[in-house]
């Protein structure tokens, strides 16, 4: 596979904080996925990947800005910066790739870097206060992200 | 890209250079992420969430246990630049090419301790560093190679 047809394959439509709209282009990390599969060798992380990544990414409930050290964000040239999507799937895919429940207290989180690279994504716990909104939030929101800006 | 359907996974893992997910036993690996500049480790297979516990370590707990399942260091350059600017310190850490990762992580806890306000050991912070030693010993993942790790200001 070619490295043009390749970048293609990895590039992921979601949700533009600045405007709204299902326009901003990322990219899924070529290296991270590689290596999970290699060695994880599980169905579950490419359905993960594929559908549950997808998802936060088109449908977040919050989207978050500064998500390192301002040291690191200093280093950037993309008015971005470091993102963090979050969403809360009703479903959740397990190692075997069977599509199971999402468990009640936790909440799905993508990270991205200034590159637009979609470098991580995982299950964490949400803020409790905010499971009853319409906005779940992830554990100590507050003091983990510079701001909320979708 | 559009939503996976199971006739799809073959497509997908090729773009991987990976031609199929066949079972083979589980062992322990360790990645560099230069995407997200952190070291993940990965000592089970199992399903996870992310316990963010500072700055730079998050631990990866089983879905259903809680128990370890692996765990990510974060901000790996802006830590090395800390350490290697201590001569002394950085050949305590680095051997034959290789990154002591033990020492490496004592590194992370005693740098994150100076920077701390109150300048006071944080015991719940020294009690999750103590679990990834003592996973690191147990599972003998306990270097990483500097090649590797490809980190900037390293030599």
């Amino acid at each position: 596979m070619s490295e043009l047809s390749r970048r293609k394959e990895l590039e992921c439509l979601a949700i533009n904080p600045e405007t709204g709209k299902c326009d901003l282009v990322l990219y899924l990390s070529y290296e991270k996925i590689q290596t999970i599969l290699k060695y994880r060798r599980t169905p579950g992380d490419v359905f993960t990947i594929k559908n549950t990544v997808l998802e936060t990414l088109q449908h977040p409930s919050n989207i978050y800005k500064g998500i390192r050290f301002e040291e690191d964000e200093k280093h950037s040239c993309n008015a971005q910066g470091w993102l963090c999507y979050c969403s809360r799937p009703a479903f959740r895919y397990s190692s075997n790739g069977s599509k199971i429940p999402a468990p009640v207290d936790k909440i799905f989180l993508v990270f991205v870097n200034v590159d637009c690279i979609i470098y991580h994504w995982t299950w964490e716990k949400a803020d409790i206060d905010s499971l009853a909104t319409r906005q779940p939030r992830p554990i100590n929101y507050e003091t983990r992200f510079n701001k909320s800006v979708f | 890209m559009t939503i996976l359907q199971n006739s799809e996974l073959t497509e997908f893992l090729q773009i991987f250079d990976i031609t199929n997910l066949s079972p083979k036993p589980f062992s322990p690996f360790v990645f560099y992420n230069k995407d997200g500049d952190s070291l993940e480790f990965y000592i089970s297979s199992n399903d996870f969430y992310s316990e963010r516990i500072d700055d730079y370590l998050t631990l990866l707990l089983d879905m259903d246990s809680d128990v370890m399942a692996g765990f990510i260091i974060k901000n790996i350059k802006q830590i090395c630049e800390k350490v290697s600017a201590s001569q002394s310190a950085w050949e305590f850490v680095v051997n034959d090419g290789n990154v002591k990762l033990h020492t490496l992580i004592t590194a992370f806890l005693v740098l994150n301790e100076k920077t701390r306000e109150d300048n006071k050991i944080d015991k719940i912070l020294v009690r999750e560093y103590k679990k990834v030693v003592n996973i690191i010993e147990e599972k003998k993942i306990d270097k990483v190679s500097l090649h590797d790790l490809d980190l900037v200001g390293i030599s």
